[in-house]
């Protein structure tokens, strides 16, 4: 038996690891350096129904332990994205889970309608962007507003549905529970926090965009904490990111009550960090002597 | 194909002052680099600095040992000056795409400050196609790579911003001049230039007045170097394009600089 295989709702995952939307491009560009088939699932950059030109640069800029990005969600989007980017993932033994984003609940519906009817695996929806200024966040900071949209698009469809949840709204654990009474499968968090570097200098913001959202080690105790209160809150799995770098961070977030992972920076930083997670996962397993990785899922001990 | 793999540091060496020549064997068969191709280098492997940094080939050593020209600038460079040999680096590259070639004209190589560091490679791999090289550099300790390009069978010539070294002036002004002298043959050239934006947009100047095709080596940000964060982006006639994988060399005309 595979002791890494899991499942979020009716997706099911060979392991818990997959990759983190905006980090992992649409899968090609990583694929000479890692083998796709080894990954629980990819999420992909976020798909808007129309494609979107993004910010001007500097778009990101590295801050102690950690990176500020401010893309602002370019993206090819959904035509192009079902033509000629889906293709490429289908040749690969890992689901496929899309990252959606819209300014208006319709759009979010009619994303979910053409993707599952495209048969991807799960869609994200993306509430928690920072660096655009309409839709996504607007969504992702108005409890009432967020419910409307999960439970729309839950009407629209019937591919499991994970709501990215943003750590600049508030209390997340309440975000949580209003995405699993509309009707969420999962949620996923944390998306990145809302940062700002200045260069002494010049006295200018390091980015164009001026704000930007922080990833990587160094918001990971907040992300850990986040899930841990996501997890006393909610029934639905949780998949758990910030900062993951190796399979010891990865346990962290699985001890605070994640169900799966999702790795970002870390890609940048190493671009088989995915691969080598599986790895120390697999080992991790063995080593404590459990029959699955679920035996552990938010298995912190106070 | 473009890979990850270790190489270890066989000399690091100042060449003036705050500029390092840093070679680096690969531990295994690599594929080997193009000119104007870069790689990105992990420094530590710890956390900060996170992000791996992406260098310029400058020349292709023996045994496909890659050279490196690099300025100090801020944190990992600064602990790259640290490196002795036998360091183990981690690398991933080569990547993006280089310089194309162009049969039958004669290049023009414009290097502004560290711009040498890929030109370098061009030069030398263009070396029988006597290229007239042009290096800028603010004062004579910023004149880089004179030992190698002159050691090329070419015409060169230098110029600072203070005269202290070569001619006095911006090095525009003198490929402009050596473009006006070259009367109707001013079109069997091709433009190679790498610098700082504003000389690349005299250089995209000169190749319109002079109605010469040529191609620049551009710099931005860059987190995952293989074209997978969209951070690296620069505006082009097209929308942005990625430095690190639509780049870093664009034809000028196309990109907007
Ligand atoms: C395609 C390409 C080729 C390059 N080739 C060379 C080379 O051959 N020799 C050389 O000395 N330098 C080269 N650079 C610039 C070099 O990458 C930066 O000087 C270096 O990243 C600075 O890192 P730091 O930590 O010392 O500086 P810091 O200023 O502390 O860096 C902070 C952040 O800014 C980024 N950054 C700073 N300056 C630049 C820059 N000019 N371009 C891109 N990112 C920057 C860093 O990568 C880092 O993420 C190249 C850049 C690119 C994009
Ligand atoms: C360059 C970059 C682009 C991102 N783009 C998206 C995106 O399109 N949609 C999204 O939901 N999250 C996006 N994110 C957030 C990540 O998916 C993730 O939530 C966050 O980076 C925290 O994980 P990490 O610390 O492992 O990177 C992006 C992050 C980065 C660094
Ligand atoms: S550096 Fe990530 S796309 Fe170019």
């Amino acid at each position: 038996m595979n002791k890494l295989e899991t499942s979020i709702g009716a997706l099911k995952l060979k392991n818990p690891v997959m990759t983190a939307s905006g980090t992992f491009g649409y899968g090609e560009e990583y694929s000479k350096f890692i083998d796709l088939n080894r990954l629980g699932a990819v999420v992909v950059k976020g798909i808007s129904l129309n494609p979107m030109e993004g910010n001007p640069v500097p778009r990101i800029y590295e801050t102690p332990s950690g990176m500020l990005n401010a893309i602002g969600l370019q993206n090819v989007g959904l035509k192009v994205f079902i033509e000629e980017k889906l293709p490429f993932l289908r040749r690969f033994d890992t689901k496929v889970i899309v990252n959606i984003l819209g300014n208006t609940v319709e759009e979010y519906v009619e994303l979910a309608r053409h993707l599952e009817e495209a048969a991807v695996d799960a869609i994200e929806l993306n509430v928690s962007c920072p660096n655009v200024k309409k839709g996504g966040i607007a969504f992702g900071t108005d409890l009432s507003a967020m419910g409307g949209l999960v439970e729309q698009v839950r009407a629209a469809t019937r591919i499991p549905i994970i709501t990215k949840l943003s750590p600049n709204a508030g209390n997340i654990a309440e975000f949580a529970r209003v995405a699993e009474n509309a009707g969420s499968d999962a949620v996923s968090l944390i998306n990145t926090l809302l940062g700002l570097a200045i260069d002494p200098q010049t006295r200018r913001p390091r980015l164009a965009n001026i704000t930007g959202g922080l990833s990587g080690p160094a918001i990971r105790p907040i992300a850990v904490r986040m899930v841990w209160e996501v997890f006393r809150k909610v029934k639905i799995p949780i998949i758990g990111m910030g900062g993951i770098m190796d399979s010891d961070n990865a346990i962290e977030f699985i001890l605070a009550g994640a169900t799966a992972v999702a790795v970002g920076t870390a890609n940048f930083v190493q671009p088989d960090a995915c691969e080598r997670i599986v790895d120390g996962l697999e080992c991790y397993v063995d080593e404590n002597g459990l029959h699955s990785i679920r035996e552990i899922v938010g298995g912190m001990i106070i | 194909m473009s890979r990850s793999f270790e190489a270890v540091v066989t000399e690091n060496r100042e060449v003036a002052v705050n500029h390092f020549r840093l070679t680096l064997a690969p531990d295994q068969e690599v594929t080997l680099p193009a000119p104007g191709q870069f790689y990105m280098l992990g420094i530590t492997g710890g956390t900060d600095p996170l992000l791996k940094r992406p260098f310029s080939l400058f020349r292709l050593g023996k045994n496909g040992a890659i050279n490196i020209l690099y300025r100090v600038k801020g944190k990992a460079t600064q602990i790259m000056t640290g490196l002795q040999p036998g360091s183990v680096l981690n690398l991933l590259g080569p990547l993006g795409n280089g310089f194309p070639n162009v049969e039958g004209k004669r290049p023009i190589i414009v290097a502004g400050g560290l711009g040498v560091a890929p030109l370098t490679a061009l030069a030398e791999s263009l070396r029988f196609d006597s290229p007239r090289i042009f290096v800028g550099a603010r004062y004579a300790g910023d004149v880089l790579a004179t030992d190698i390009l002159s050691s090329i069978d070419s015409d060169i010539s230098i110029s600072t911003d203070d005269g202290s070294m070569g001619i006095q002036g911006v090095v525009t002004d003198a490929v402009n001049e050596y473009l006006a002298s070259a009367g109707t043959s001013a079109q069997d050239h091709v433009i190679y230039g790498c610098g700082p934006r504003g000389m690349l947009r005299a250089l995209a100047g000169l190749s319109d007045r002079y109605g010469i095709e040529g191609y620049v080596s551009l710099e931005e940000y860059m987190a995952c170097g293989v074209g997978a964060c969209l951070g690296c982006v620069t505006k082009t006639a097209g929308g942005y394009r990625r430095v690190c994988k639509e780049g870093p060399v664009f034809r000028i005309g196309e990109v907007i600089l």
